[in-house]
Formats: structure tokens, sequence, C-alpha cells
């Protein structure tokens, strides 16, 4: 009996300091050489996830960041993000199970695939709506802004530059923010993202927001995405039992929405 | 099986286990109510004893039903916003885990403007077994 507690315990052990690795800095995680696809080309899937970390405020992923930093706000923009933070971001459309759309969709809970096919890249969400983005591979021209009907995820063409995946994409709708905290955009925003693998286990991400109608300058952020072996995604579907939204009050303490009985 | 300070060992590993993922759910889970966690006073933990009404495994988040006798003993219905079901459902948490009629105590970050609900922290039941944060 000492023995099965022993090894309890040990497994416990094992457990507990696999998941205290899991939250230890970038110097400790192992690193395996990146995988390739039998054509050399860096492969971004495999059989388990990503895990996307939960990025609230996206200001605090650019480069050098200090306490206080904001992106190049434009007046309008700033007065924007300062009423989102004054009602405890209550529009945040996420908050309505709207789809995260842009950078954004990088980093909301919960983890995603990237599954690589011949001429596209589907990047499948378990969480933000549990959606798909889907980055054209095939060589094709980037549209232009007037051509196509504003999205959520916008209109994307991608091309490899060495093992770096660059993702150009326009056309997005303003139902979206860029982030939890509140940084909102317009249709005129192009995003240009650089994604490597530098080992096996860590995705980095680097996304330049251009738009020059919320912005003075375009700003970039990144992260890192840590892979996980042991996971499959999940089903998701925040829009079932939202009670957040029966709740809520618009700003002069009305229903935002009309009470039903629901399901 | 031999117990060790009343306990069966098998209890030790899962208070231990139960310990570990918990401690890896809250560290995410408190930013990510949905879709804020300003209306629950998080300095104050209140202890309810009650009887599970139903366990709502639903998106975006789980909600345990708990009623709760008041002070003049009438049955009121406490929510309980707990993680949601994919997350919870990693770290062994089923639909079954809060059977209706099951009496368990339930720690909760109560609603700050005072209605009967909160933020699930941790439970016990009567046989002594606990889900997620109880120390």
């Amino acid at each position: 009996m000492n023995k099965l507690f022993t090894t309890l315990t040990m497994m416990g052990l094992l457990l507990g300091s696999s998941m205290l690795l899991a939250q230890r800095g970038e110097d400790d995680r192992p690193r395996t050489p990146t995988p390739r696809l039998a054509d050399g080309t860096v492969d971004l899937g495999g059989n388990g996830v990503w895990n996307l970390p939960y990025v609230t405020n996206i200001a605090a992923r650019m480069e050098g960041f200090e306490e206080g930093k904001r992106p190049p706000f434009q007046p309008w923009a700033q007065a924007m993000w300062a009423y989102n933070r004054s009602n405890l971001v209550k529009y945040d459309p996420e908050g309505f199970c709207l789809p995260p759309g842009g950078p954004r969709s990088m980093g909301t809970p919960y983890p995603a695939e990237i599954i690589q096919d011949r001429d596209r890249i589907l990047i499948i969400f378990e969480g933000g709506g549990h959606v798909w983005r889907e980055i054209h591979m095939d060589g094709r021209e980037q549209m232009k802004l007037e051509d196509l009907n504003p999205t959520y995820f916008g209109h994307s063409v991608g091309h490899w530059e060495g093992d770096t995946l660059v993702v150009d994409t326009i056309g997005y709708n303003e139902k979206t923010w860029i982030d939890y905290n509140g940084h909102m955009h317009t249709e005129q925003m192009h995003t240009i993202e650089y994604i490597t693998r530098p080992f096996k286990e860590v995705l980095h991400y680097v996304a330049v927001i251009d738009d020059p109608g919320a912005y003075t300058e375009p700003w970039t952020v990144q992260w890192d995405i840590n892979w996980n072996d042991d996971q499959e995604l999940q089903d998701y579907v925040c829009q079932e039992n939202n009670k957040f939204l029966l709740d809520m009050q618009d700003d002069e303490g009305n229903p935002f929405f009309d009470k039903t009985s629901g399901l | 099986m031999k117990s060790l300070r009343g306990m069966t060992i098998t209890k030790v590993f899962k208070q231990f286990f139960l310990l570990v993922i918990a401690g890896s759910f809250f560290a995410g889970y408190s930013a990510y109510s949905h879709h804020s966690n300003a209306m629950f006073d998080q300095q104050r933990v209140v202890e309810l004893s009650g009887t599970i009404k139903e366990f709502q495994f639903t998106n975006p988040h789980t909600w345990v039903q708990l009623m709760v006798e008041d002070d003049t003993g009438k049955a009121v219905e406490w929510s309980l916003e707990w993680g949601s079901p994919n997350n919870l459902g990693r770290q062994g948490i089923r639909p079954s885990t809060f059977p209706p009629g099951a009496d368990v105590m339930i720690k909760t970050y109560p609603m700050k403007d005072g209605s009967p609900g909160g933020l699930f922290i941790g439970a016990r039941f009567a046989d002594g077994q606990t889900i997620g944060r109880w120390e």
C-alpha cells in the first residue's frame, strides 16, 4: 500500500511539475526541431493544438511596452477606448459571442489548429464563437478594398518568405475590437502577420496593424503561442446560454435585449 | 483502504489532483468570465450550504444552481457561475459532477448587488469529496 501511495504521489508531483513547467519562462521550454512537410515547408500543425494565450490588452504586446503606453491613437479612437474602459467593456463584441477577427483571433481563448492544404491554410478556433479563418496560398494577388464586402476575418492571402508565413489581410468589418481592452478599428484596417515556428513547441506571432482610420501610424504586436501535444479541439459554442447578455443594460439602464424564455 | 488522517489514500490523491487542476484553472479563469467579473465581490467569500437543483453544463459558462434556505427558512435559488464546459471537460468535470438533489457546501465570490449569485470557487460534498478550490 505504501508503494501505491508513493506511486500516486509521484504521479501527482509529475503532473504538478509538468503544469508548472507550462507556466515557466521561455528558456525552460523544450526545443524540438521545427517539423517540416515532405517538401521542406514548415509544418504549422501536427497531432495537437496551439494553446492561444489570452491577450486582453494588445497594447501590452507592443515592442518596448511600458505601463500606460498606448497605440498611436487618433483622437476619436482614444476617446472610444476611454469610453469602453469606463463601462467595463460591456459592448465588446466578443462578449456577444461574435467572432474576434484579425489579430485578436490569435489571442482569444481557447486552443486552435492550423491545417495546411495545398493551396490554402485554415486556422480553426475552438473559442471565439467556434470559427475559422482561411488564408489563400495559391499565389493570388490581394484584392482591392473596394471590391470586398467587409467581413469579420477579411480577405487573407499568404506566402512563404523562407520559413516565415506572411499573411496580408484587408476587408475587415467594424464589428470587432482589436482586443478585450477596448481598442477599436475601422474598415480601413490592413494587417500583415508574420508567423514562424522556431521550434516545435512554439509559434511566434507578429502582426502589423495599419489602420489610417483609427491610428496615426502602423503599430506592431507580437506574442508566442505554445504547442500542446496532449489536447484536441473541443466543442465550444458561446451563443448557447450567454446570461451576460440577458442581464446587460444600456447606458440609460434599460435592458439591452428583451428577456426571452431562451432554449 | 488504509487511511491517512482519516482520509483514504485515493482521496488524498484526488485532493492533490484537484488542487493542481484548480490552480491551473483559476489562473486562467478569473480573467474570462463572460464577459467581466466586475459584478462579483472578490474580496469576500460566502459559504453556502444547500441542495443542487441543476448543473447547467452550458456554453459559454457553466452554472451551478443551488437551493439554499434563507434566514426565514425559505428556499432561495443561487446561480453560481463556473468555467466553460470545454475547459472543465478537459479537467475531468462532467455534467454528473453535481447531481440534482446532492447536499453540498459551496464557496463563492458573491454578487456585489446582493442578488443570490456568485462566482464559483469550490464545493465540498457530504462525504468529504471536494471540487475546485477548497482549503
